[in-house]
This record gives structure tokens, C-alpha cells and sequence, in this order.
């Protein structure tokens, strides 16, 4: 079972409101300087720790996550980290020309020395509204897309691309990715459509914030369709993404995260005709009372022992929770490298 | 002049967009007539020349590609431009062929869809490869026969290929949105 770290990069002040979008007369400009630093930090931090990568992802116009491009911070990092993959999960490509996404993941990949992961994704629904996206049609977007980069990434002659989406008369992307045939792909998992995609382009099942029987229904299911297509995955092909608070004692992680709920689908002071109409179909938009994995080592060990059952052979872990402050989250980030991590790896 | 699967329901649509602003011309011949996909091109040169057709594009549908080839390759300077839609594999060992296709001089464009798992996309690549002047046209999702697949999608490049041949990757559409 490989770790991942999350790279939030949350911003390090106090923001009063929990609106969509959050006005920028809210934002600090020092303390954003400061966020930065503290998210590289916190990453160099968690390769100490043995996490096998770092992860980012990109979100727009909050304070919550501040890497709206993720390629930037990426960038970044492939001048500090001197061991663990970089993996962006992920770029949104309904809101991106996919081929400039090829360009500077490529570029990445040769900058960190083949060090790449990469996870595309649709956006959550406030993203939808960032740049006006058709919400209806972001799940095909994102398809084409991918296919586009995959080809963008190993045509070894110039192409023009004839989509539904995307027109492009020449596209010959330099620098080719440092691995070949290009970067670990995954493509989100939570809808069985997208199951169904990923098994068919032979290409990662990545997943996040559903529930375990959720999980094992779509592990199973992309098995099949991937039998289907004549290949067969294995678990470092599936990944999950999910929230994490473990400390010495169940009563200390209840006591950090209190009874704060998290409510994945809710855009605050957006309209709920609007919210509904940009949300669809998302399993994974729901209202969480805690952390997915919560409490002692102990606790966390049998749990991840659950997810791996499911197929799972890549966590990705968000240590942030609503009310659990940075401090508790390095301490939690320490107790998951030296009683769980261990445990787990082998698994 | 289209040459390949002209009777498949697909190119009808093809003619019909051609024949708004071209003269289209197709070639029929006797099954029995044994005639061989090498006797071909000189034949349909021969029978164009005579018909006072001087100047003329060709598109290769198919099993048709072979033949546009060859047109192109005999006759480099009467060939406007070449259109090569959904191209059968080429023999790896046909080193003569591979020599020939040096000689195309018309503006060329290899058209494949993204769900063509017959071998087209290795032989796209190697014409991209080995003609001068050549366009690699992929359109995505679409399989072998992409004109049923996605019309819109090849009618409108082999229509500005036609149009504007290798200037047709210039954009001029306006990209104002509210003037």
C-alpha cells in the first residue's frame, strides 16, 4: 500500500465566511506568501515522513486550497523533493486546453527526473462555475481530453485533432515525458461511466470521499470491464483520496475534530437552483460527520486493511478537517508515518 | 476525383458536400474488367487527361488509398491536392512504394479515426512520415468509417483542405465573442 500526502497549501489565516466565491478582500496578501511557504513546508515535511507522494489539486477562488494551478506549485517542488512522486490530482480539463496541460506535465515530468503522476478530473461543482462550463457536458470533455494528451504524449509525428470539444490542426508536444510511454495515468472513478472509460483506455481508477461499499463496487466493476477490454489491473492501478485524523487515542481525535460535518456538495451562498443544477449525479458530494480514516493506529490499520480488501493499493490523505488546526494536523501527519505507515506497507 | 468505397452510404455524404462548390468525378469499371490496383492510376489518368480534366485533387477512401497514392506519385504535377481517408495497412517490405511516396508533391492529408484499430494509425503515421507535405488528421471518436462516424467532423477540414490546402491550420475565425 503506498501514502500520499495531500499538499492543501490551505491558507494559513482566518477567513469568517464559508461563501462561494470568497471575496478577495478577505485575502491577506502576506499571509498568502506565508501560505505558500507553510504548504512547501508541510510537504517537504511529509517526504520526510516516507510518504511515497505528494499530491495536489486544483480549486478556484476560496481559501481552502490555494493551488488553482496546480502545475505551478508542482514546478516547485520538483526543485525540493528530492524522492517522493509528484502526483496532480488533479488538472481540470473542462477548464483547460488539454494540450498546454500535455506541454506542462511533460515539462514537469522532465524537470523531476520521470517523477509525475497525474489524475484528471471534471471539477467539483463551484469549479464548474469558475470559468462558465456546461456542467452537462464536462464529463465528455474531460474524456476527449484525456485521450487527447495520451496522444499528445506518444504520437511520434505531428497530429491534427478533429473532436467533439477540441480542434486542433498540429499539435507535437516537446518535451516528450521522461517516462515511456508517458506519466501514470488515472481517471476519476466515482461514476460507473468514468469506470467504464478508465478500464477502456487501460489507464488508473482514481476515487475519492466514497463510502467503502462504494469503493468495492466500482474496484469490481472496472476488474470486469478492464477483463473486457483483455487486461487485468492490479491494486497500484486503483486510488482513493479521502480525509484523515489519527492520534494516540480515539478520545484525542474526537476531541480535535468535534462535531464539525463536512458537506462535499454544498456550495455556501450560492443559490440551491444553481447548486443542484451544477452537482449531477456525484456520489462522492456528501455530507461526512468525520474524517474517513479516524482514531488510534490502531484503528487506522484495520481500516486501511478494509480499503485494501476493496482494491485499493494508493491512499492519498487530507489532513485537513474543518477545526483541526495546522499543528494538530503535523502531529496527526506524524503519528499516520510512524504507527501506521509501517503497518500498512506491506499490505 | 474520389476514388474507393464510392458505393458506401458514408461517401454519399461526401459527394454531396464536395459537389456544392466541385466538380466531383468517381471511377466505375467492369469487375471483370482485371484490372490491378497497380494498372489503375495510369488508367484513370489516361481516361482524366482525355476528358480534358488537367488539374484535378484526389481522395483515396479506403481501399481506394492505394490508388490515390499512385495517381499522386505518376502524375506529381497535375495533383492539387491529396486526400487520404481511412488507409488500409501498407506492406512494410514494399521498400519501392516507400521510395515513391517521396515524390508526392501536391499538399496531402491522412484522415483516421481515433477507434480505427485496423492498422490505419501506423500507416497514417508512416505517410506523415514519408510525403513531403502531409497532414495527420485524427478524429476522435470515430472508427473505421469515418465519414458515418463523425461527418461534420471530416467535412469541414477536407473542405478548407481543399479550399486553402497547406493554410488550412491557420484560424481565421473570428474568436470575438460579443462585439
Amino acid at each position: 500500500m503506498k501514502a500520499s500526502f495531500f499538499g492543501t497549501v490551505s491558507y494559513a489565516g482566518q477567513v469568517a465566511t464559508r461563501d462561494w466565491p470568497v471575496a478577495p478582500l478577505h485575502c491577506d496578501r502576506a499571509i498568502s506568501s506565508q501560505t505558500m511557504q507553510r504548504g512547501m513546508e508541510q510537504i517537504l515535511f511529509a517526504e520526510e515522513l516516507g510518504f511515497d507522494w505528494i499530491s495536489l489539486s486544483e480549486h478556484h477562488y476560496s481559501p481552502r486550497i490555494l493551488t488553482p494551478s496546480p502545475m505551478l506549485f508542482a514546478a516547485a517542488l520538483t526543485q525540493r523533493l528530492k524522492r517522493a512522486k509528484i502526483a496532480l490530482l488533479g488538472p481540470l480539463l473542462p477548464l483547460a486546453n488539454p494540450v498546454r496541460v500535455a506541454e506542462e506535465l511533460a515539462m514537469l515530468d522532465s524537470m523531476s527526473n520521470g517523477r509525475i503522476i497525474v489524475l484528471f478530473l471534471r471539477g467539483t461543482p463551484n469549479e464548474i462555475l469558475t470559468y462558465r462550463n456546461n456542467p452537462d457536458e464536462s464529463r465528455e470533455i474531460t474524456q476527449e481530453g484525456v485521450e487527447l494528451i495520451l496522444r499528445a504524449w506518444t504520437e511520434p509525428q505531428p497530429f491534427g485533432w478533429e473532436g467533439r470539444y477540441f480542434n486542433f490542426r498540429t499539435v507535437s508536444v516537446w518535451p516528450r515525458p521522461v517516462q515511456e510511454p508517458h506519466p501514470k495515468v488515472f481517471s476519476s472513478g466515482n461514476n460507473p461511466e468514468s469506470v467504464r472509460f478508465a478500464a477502456r483506455h487501460r489507464i488508473g481508477l482514481g476515487m475519492s470521499f466514497l463510502p467503502l461499499p462504494a469503493i468495492k463496487n466500482r474496484v469490481a466493476m472496472y476488474r470486469e470491464e478492464a477483463a473486457k477490454e483483455g487486461w487485468e489491473p492490479t491494486a497500484d492501478d486503483v486510488l482513493y483520496r479521502f480525509y484523515a485524523h489519527v492520534t494516540e487515542t480515539d478520545e484525542e481525535a474526537a476531541g480535535n475534530v468535534g462535531q464539525v460535518k463536512l458537506n462535499l456538495g454544498k456550495i455556501y451562498n450560492v443559490n440551491e437552483n444553481v447548486v443542484a443544477a451544477v452537482t449531477g449525479n456525484r456520489p462522492e458530494m456528501r455530507e461526512l460527520d468525520r474524517p474517513f480514516l479516524f482514531g488510534n493506529p490502531s484503528a487506522a490499520i484495520d481500516q486501511i486493511g478494509e480499503l485494501r480488501e476493496c482494491g485499493v493499493g494508493n491512499m492519498d490523505l487530507a489532513f485537513i478537517w474543518p477545526g483541526v488546526s495546522y499543528d494538530k494536523q503535523l502531529r496527526s501527519m506524524e503519528c499516520f508515518a510512524s504507527k501506521v505507515l509501517p503497518q500498512v506497507r506491506g499490505l | 476525383m474520389v476514388v474507393g468505397e464510392k458505393d458506401a452510404a458514408s461517401a454519399g455524404s461526401l459527394f454531396d458536400h464536395l459537389a456544392t462548390k466541385n466538380r466531383v468525378l468517381t471511377m466505375d469499371w467492369p469487375s471483370a474488367a482485371q484490372i490491378t490496383d497497380r494498372d489503375l492510376p495510369a488508367s484513370i489518368a489516361h481516361t482524366l487527361a482525355e476528358s480534358g480534366v488537367d488539374r484535378y485533387s484526389v481522395i483515396g477512401l479506403s481501399s481506394g488509398v492505394p490508388i490515390a497514392i499512385g495517381l499522386a506519385i505518376l502524375i506529381p504535377k497535375l495533383i492539387n491536392r491529396l486526400i487520404l481517408i481511412s488507409p488500409p495497412p501498407i506492406a512494410t517490405s514494399d521498400a519501392a512504394l516507400y521510395e515513391d511516396l517521396s515524390k508526392i508533391e501536391a499538399p496531402s492529408m491522412v484522415m483516421i479515426g481515433t477507434r480505427d484499430r485496423s492498422g490505419a494509425m501506423d500507416t497514417g503515421r508512416l505517410l506523415r512520415g514519408k510525403i513531403r507535405s502531409c497532414h495527420f488528421a485524427m478524429i476522435y471518436d470515430a472508427d473505421r468509417d469515418v465519414l458515418s462516424d463523425r461527418p461534420q467532423a471530416c467535412l469541414i477540414p477536407i473542405r478548407e483542405f481543399l479550399d486553402r490546402g497547406e493554410e488550412f491550420i491557420v484560424c481565421h475565425e473570428s474568436q470575438i465573442i460579443s462585439p
